[in-house]
């Protein structure tokens, strides 16, 4: 092997020995786009962290260290480019990069959570933020197997280094307590005049032995005790509920206007600062936190009822709902879930919010919480809720639609928008919803749902009317009544006799018994069928009227018919004997 | 773009290492944690119980962690501190009494270091920890005789030596203060630019305080006498700025001292920062008013929690920041007792951070000269006034561990010594029975002649090399002898 050949083959084997490298980081990438399109509790991000955590284990194993050089656009292991990234908003280097990383390390041991830590501080600075940065949030976390050299970017404008000396307001010595200059001190009379005594730090009469039980000294018991305040501290600190608190009370006790403005509008203040950095967690506690204060506490309603009608009335304003719109737009809300606790809040207002919601796709366990909240709005926002049945995407208009017919009536004209509604899933939705309105009102528009072109849909119509009023049930005997009516297919035509069988009236069942009298040239089985079906719901009707069709179809020359209706009478009589209204056979 | 260009291009600003030394630091406490307690239960124990058995197995573990990550284990008792690996251990209040154990042993027993080889056997290495358990508790047992019997014992692989005098070689020492003594800086000149032109902070700098806080806890952290020693700084023309970067210091110095983690600390050193931002809006003439205020003036000042609250609201991105800044902001003026201002009626106990945060407050404006008090308290006399408040203004037991942190001269006062020598208290004692006797860089002879001397011990019972044992006579003013007490650290 010639000398060129043997650096081929050493490059080959070096190439070699960072492919593991290179695959990890590539690993990393591609876990990292996997947190950020799906959503938190996806199982493509857990399988691919867990796959990333064995990959990290195994190179760890066998390597000890990672240590990975940051370049702009290029990250590089023993001087190795092993990872280069595209254009910026995709590329891991420089979103390490950008805020001063400059090497990191991963040591054998790197734990589970670690790398998920590792994940978690990459992801939330992926968009880049003036507010945070990924060294920052590296530093948060506190990693013991991670380790990171970043450069003070960030101060660069403040200070340059050199200047340290010049500009500062002291003189730092470089060593440890360097020589001063030579010189001579001499103590002023008043100083040497006063001499041994309590040591000047002392009050009079305190008691300045460093015995145990000293005041100054920290016992065992103070040591946990202190121990205890730290740890409750971390456990039970809820920030905005003391901020809430901290407001109130300074509310509760001042009565100069000034001063009471100042405190409402720090409250203010700080609500619109989360709205704009969508910290809707943190404004979900505050809410919270107002509303454990009301429950505790019975001083000052009247100013109690002006904080909390202040951070409403903010929360509440177009502007401040325009806004969470607007972030919802750029897709600066993570997965909503915060802001879905926040909407509750707010009320009907919240419903613009709620529709943008209902929109996005990222989440599939969001829309069934978002429509809850919108059924619970509706009603006081049925206005704003309706126009979107104009909407041209139809999955939002079936959503529209649905959580009209929960809203309930005050919904029907904007339901009855949808009757030649291009879509027939819509339509059919728009049915369903009528059904579940279920009041009179509803009747006439399902009513002319009966001549929807589509079968199915008539059906439904048919089938969801709840309790028939004259009017609907005049218009089912004359569809029943036209000849088109015979063409339609037998479970339409049993569903319109459901519903006159519902109605019971006398026209229904005049109706019903000419249907039996109806002759049919073609499809004879159906024909006979239907009859049947007839037959079965005038038993079920069971009036005077109805018993009297029945036994009229018993001298019928359709033998099936004939038989049907005296099975039915005979029923009729058995379960019926007094000949009332009744069960169905 | 080529990717080779940017680690090329060399960087002007310094590199700070974040983590690496800190992890060394946990792990030593890991290590010190499980040495210490497997000497405790070996000098109870034999070695074939159960409960030595465990503790020298998690002591086994750790040090394999160790060999793993730094390839050897010692740990060195010098100069009244601990140090794993050439790093000196932190002392919180909760390890204190652990640490006193070994250190106590090792200077009774004049052993200095105990130094692991890796590889060693498992049966050498209980022998060790029995030979050295039993010697730690047998005064009469010196380093010579330790050593005999280890090697009697067949021990090879974990040495120990005696101690070393003087011991200032903390591993990259210099390059921390830099980095301390630069976020010092850096922090007033970003408060002063984020505060001069506008009032309004500013979009982005959520971040940089962040960072810069984060800074200021490491070195706090890794060198808490030295940036304890930077907030005698006192700058009377932007004491507002001054005083609250000397406030993030101290406040995290004692929130480390407690036991909080680093976030936590990062929040309370932020909340520290901005405690008087509020102050911004209240007119100079009334902050350097030389006379008493009057009621109006009074009012007026009394307004600045109010103001730092909204105002910190207004900063870009606040939600980053912890809520607890505005908090503080409100409340650092309460007091324990709720008697100060705002006023509040229902009766509750303030936040942690604001009562951490309203003793170093205190402590550092009475110790700056201002305008209406040109004679500033000195340092050692302030923790006496503010004992007066104990319980009142300040929580008591807050206010002990503050002092147990500082001592009873913290470090920058200027000291008369029975000597009749001046000396600076360069750090203090972390013994609580001798809070009142710190160490000490000599500055003067007895006849007044500046010198660079020796950095004394006053808590060491046999007195320094020179044969004298030396006492505190009082503190002096340094300002009043014109010493830049900054100097020498």
């Amino acid at each position: 092997m010639n000398s060129v050949e043997t650096k081929l083959s050493d490059l080959a084997l070096e190439r070699d020995s960072l492919s593991p490298a290179k695959n990890l980081l590539l690993l990393t990438a591609k876990t990292l786009k996997s947190i950020k399109v799906y959503p938190v509790n996806s199982p493509v991000i857990k399988g691919q962290k867990e796959l990333l955590n064995k990959e990290f284990q195994s190179y760890l194993a066998t390597n000890d260290v990672l240590t990975i050089k940051i370049a702009e656009s290029a990250l590089k292991v023993d001087d190795q480019v092993i990872y280069e990234g595209g254009n910026r908003s995709n590329n891991l280097a420089f979103l390490l990069y950008r805020d001063g990383l400059r090497e990191i390390s991963f040591y054998e041991g790197l734990t589970p959570e670690e790398l998920n830590g590792f994940l978690g501080a990459l992801a939330e600075n992926w968009q880049g933020s003036e507010e945070t940065d990924v060294v920052s949030s590296l530093w948060e976390r506190d990693f013991h197997h991670i380790s990171y050299v970043a450069i003070d970017e960030l101060f660069a404008d403040l200070l340059e280094p050199g200047e340290v000396d010049s500009e500062t307001p002291f003189k730092p010595s470089p060593e440890v307590a360097s020589p001063v200059s030579s010189g001579r001190i001499a103590l002023q009379e008043e100083d040497v005049k006063q001499s041994s005594g309590l040591p000047r730090w002392a009050g009079e009469g305190m008691d300045t032995s460093l015995e145990m039980g000293s005041p100054l000294l920290l016992d065992d018991k103070d040591l946990r005790k202190i121990k205890e305040i730290v740890e409750e501290d971390g456990r039970n600190f809820n920030p905005p509920r003391e901020f809430a608190q901290a407001l109130f009370d300074l509310l509760v006790l001042e009565d100069e206007p000034e001063k009471y403005t100042s405190i409402l509008q720090v409250l203010e203040r700080f609500l619109s600062e989360l709205i704009s950095n969508a910290e809707f967690g943190t404004a979900c506690q505050i809410f919270f936190a107002l509303n454990e204060i009301q429950d505790s506490s019975s001083l000052q309603p009247a100013k109690y009822r002006i904080l909390v009608e202040t951070v409403l009335k903010m929360a509440r304003s177009p502007e401040s709902i325009e806004k969470i719109r607007r972030l919802l737009r750029r897709g600066a809300i993570g997965s909503g879930d915060d802001l879905l606790k926040y909407t509750s809040f707010l009320g009907a207002s919240s419903t613009p919010i709620l529709i943008d919601l209902l929109m996005r796709r990222e989440n599939q366990e969001m829309p069934p919480k978002v429509c809850d909240l919108l059924v619970e709005f509706g009603r006081e926002s049925v206005d704003y809720l309706g126009e979107w049945v104009s909407d041209s995407r139809t999955q939002l208009v079936k959503q529209i639609v649905s959580i009209l017919g929960q809203v309930g009536g005050k919904a029907i004209p904007y339901l009855e928008r949808c009757l030649h509604h291009p879509d027939t899933d819509v339509r059919r939705e728009t049915v369903r919803a009528l059904s579940q309105i279920g009041e009179i009102a509803v009747n006439p528009l399902l009513s002319k749902f009966l001549l929807d072109p589509n079968p199915a849909v008539r059906i439904l119509t048919a089938k969801g009317f709840g309790d028939p009023d004259p009017e609907a049930v005049e218009f089912v005997c004359r569809l029943i009544h036209q000849k088109e009516f015979r063409k339609r297919g037998i479970r339409e035509r049993k569903a319109l006799v459901d519903i006159l069988r519902k109605a019971g009236s006398e026209n229904a069942v005049a109706t019903l018994g000419n249907s039996l009298h109806q002759r049919s040239w073609f499809r004879r089985g159906d024909s006979n069928e239907f009859k049947a079906y007839v037959v079965l719901a005038l038993a079920s009707i069971a009036t005077e009227s109805a018993r009297k069709t029945l036994v009229e179809g018993t001298r019928m020359r359709n033998r099936k018919v004939r038989n049907a209706c005296k099975t039915a009478l005979q029923r009729v009589g058995e379960t019926n004997p007094e000949g009332e209204k009744g069960k169905e056979l | 773009m080529n990717p080779d260009a940017a680690p090329d291009r060399p960087d002007r600003l310094p590199t700070i290492e974040f983590s690496a030394d800190r992890k060394a630091i946990e792990m030593g406490k890991k290590f010190l944690n499980t040495f210490i307690s497997s000497l405790k239960t070996a000098q109870i124990y034999d070695l074939n119980n159960d409960v030595f058995l465990e503790h020298a197995q998690a002591l086994d573990d750790t040090l394999r962690e160790i060999f793993r990550m730094e390839g050897e284990a010692a740990v060195e008792v010098a100069a009244n501190h601990l140090f794993f690996n050439g790093l000196r251990l932190p002392m919180d209040f909760a390890s204190y009494p652990a640490y006193r154990f070994l250190m106590d042993g090792f200077i009774k027993s004049e052993v200095g270091k105990v130094w692991f080889e890796g590889n060693f056997q498992e049966d050498e290495f209980k022998g060790f920890l029995a030979v050295f358990a039993k010697s730690l508790g047998d005064p009469s047992k010196k380093l010579s005789d330790i050593e005999n019997e280890l090697k009697a014992q067949g021990v090879v692989k974990i040495h120990l030596q005696e101690p070393q005098r003087e011991r200032e070689d903390f591993r990259k020492i210099s390059t921390l203060r830099n980095v301390g003594k630069q976020m010092y800086s850096k922090s007033i000149m970003f408060l002063k630019d984020m505060m001069s032109d506008t009032q309004l902070p500013q979009r982005g700098q959520a971040k940089v305080v962040r960072r810069l806080v984060q800074t200021i806890v490491d070195s706090v952290i890794d060198d808490e006498a030295y940036m304890l020693a930077l907030t005698n700084i006192k700058d009377h023309y932007d004491y507002t700025l001054n005083h609250s970067v000397n406030v993030c210091v101290l406040s995290t110095a004692l929130g480390y001292r407690m036991g909080m983690e680093r976030k936590r600390l990062a929040d309370l050193g932020i909340a520290a920062l901005f405690h008087d931002i509020g102050k911004v809006n209240v007119p100079k003439e009334i902050l350097t008013k030389p006379d008493r205020l009057s009621a109006e003036e009074y009012e007026v000042l009394r307004r600045h929690p109010y103001q730092g609250a909204e105002m910190l609201t207004r900063i870009k991105g606040f939600s980053k920041l912890p809520i607890r800044a505005i908090i503080v902001a409100l409340e650092h003026h309460m007091g324990a007792n709720l008697s100060g201002y705002p006023k509040i009626s229902i009766k509750r106990r303030i936040n942690l951070f604001s009562e951490i945060i309203a003793i170093a407050d205190v402590f550092d404006a009475m110790t700056t000269s201002r305008v209406y008090r040109r004679k500033p308290y000195r340092r050692n006399e302030v923790l006496g006034e503010m004992m007066k408040e104990s319980g009142k203004k300040f929580d008591p037991l807050l206010l002990k561990a503050f002092i147990s942190m500082l001592g009873l001269y913290p470090i920058g006062t200027l000291l008369l010594l029975n000597t009749g020598e001046l000396a600076i208290v360069l750090e203090t004692n972390q013994d609580p029975a001798h809070l009142d006797s710190p160490k000490v860089k000599l500055i003067t002879k007895k006849s007044g002649e500046k010198i660079d001397g020796l950095i004394i011990d006053l808590a060491s019972p046999a007195g320094e090399p020179d044969g004298l044992k030396r006492t505190i006579v009082k503190s002096l003013d340094a300002d009043k002898y014109g010493i830049d007490v900054t100097a020498y650290f």
